[in-house]
């Protein structure tokens, strides 16, 4: 699957890791003008309903809703968006709860351009399965 | 010796929580940045511009907290690598600022989280706050736990961020 298609929604309530990641993203091979940014769960389901982004990139602590009760929702709603699930918790049983709950990846903070790479890979190719 | 979480710290347990803050700390600012900080065995007086922030944790009806000064000089030209001329503008300078701060210390706050929970406490951390303020002696606040940092590439090695943790031990 091409990198430079795919469409990315960042969530993420600070602005530092919302330009962080997009710088690394970009560095991955996806496109900067196909990443958009968002601050708030709400703001980002709104977008998520009206719009068809293939990964969202999503952190899970947000004082509006969590990232994981936004993924619950766009599931209830059959969007089919990926979702990449950020945090600075890396409990070992929160990630198990996270991917049994049917997110595609799980990235801990602080994010590196190594994990970027690693991860969106294997979301790459998981999205790719999917699709078979 | 004060409770803390109804749990009583040993030397251990704070020679532990010194070296999490330390290698946190570190790895952070590397891993954001590719900034290299080192630990500094002297004191200083910050007198420029700086920012504070707690990260607070609870268990209970118990609460502690770390607390960081961070420079704001040092911040500024972190900022310069991610942020571009149009979004550093002067009336957002400090908002970016102490977002930024709270980041940091969400995630640095957090790895202390997963270090006092390794000794059976089941605490929480509040979402990190942070401020902007002018003069702060950290040797006049009595912190058990403390960690000063210098920037390896920054003003000869200056320290440019304090952390500390009072009502341990």
């Amino acid at each position: 699957m091409p990198r430079d298609d795919n469409t990315i929604l960042i969530v993420d309530d600070h602005s530092l890791s919302r330009k962080l990641l997009t710088i690394q993203l970009t560095n991955f091979g996806f496109s900067a003008d196909k990443i958009l940014e968002c601050h708030g769960s709400h703001e980002a389901l709104e977008k998520l309903e009206r719009n068809n982004f293939d990964i969202a990139i999503v952190d899970w602590d947000m004082p509006d809703m969590s990232g994981l009760e936004l993924f619950e929702h766009c599931k209830a709603s059959q969007i089919n968006t990926a979702f990449v699930m950020v945090s600075a918790e890396a409990q070992p049983e929160r990630i198990l709860h996270a991917i049994s709950s049917g997110i595609a990846s799980y990235i801990t903070k602080p994010v590196s351009q190594s994990d970027i790479n690693e991860k969106m890979t294997k979301v790459l190719e998981w999205m790719a399965a999917r699709t078979q | 010796m004060n409770a803390f979480f109804n749990f009583e710290p040993n030397q251990e347990f704070i020679q532990g929580l010194h070296d999490t803050i330390t290698v946190s700390t570190i790895e952070t600012f590397d891993q954001i940045f590719g900034h290299k900080l080192s630990f500094s065995a002297g004191n200083s007086v910050y007198e420029t511009d700086i920012i504070t922030a707690n990260a607070e944790f609870w268990e209970g009806f118990e609460t502690f907290s770390i607390f960081f000064i961070f420079e704001k000089t040092m911040l500024l030209s972190l900022m310069g690598s991610i942020y571009n001329d149009k979004t550093l503008t002067p009336d957002k300078i400090d908002e970016l600022c102490k977002d930024m701060v709270c980041e940091l210390v969400n995630i640095i706050g957090n790895k202390i989280k997963v270090f006092i929970n390794q000794h059976g406490l089941r605490s929480s951390m509040e979402i990190p706050t942070a401020d902007i303020t002018a003069m702060i002696d950290p040797a006049q606040m009595h912190h058990t736990v403390h960690a000063n940092f210098c920037s390896s590439d920054i003003d000869n090695k200056k320290n440019v961020i304090y952390v500390g943790s009072k009502d341990i031990a």
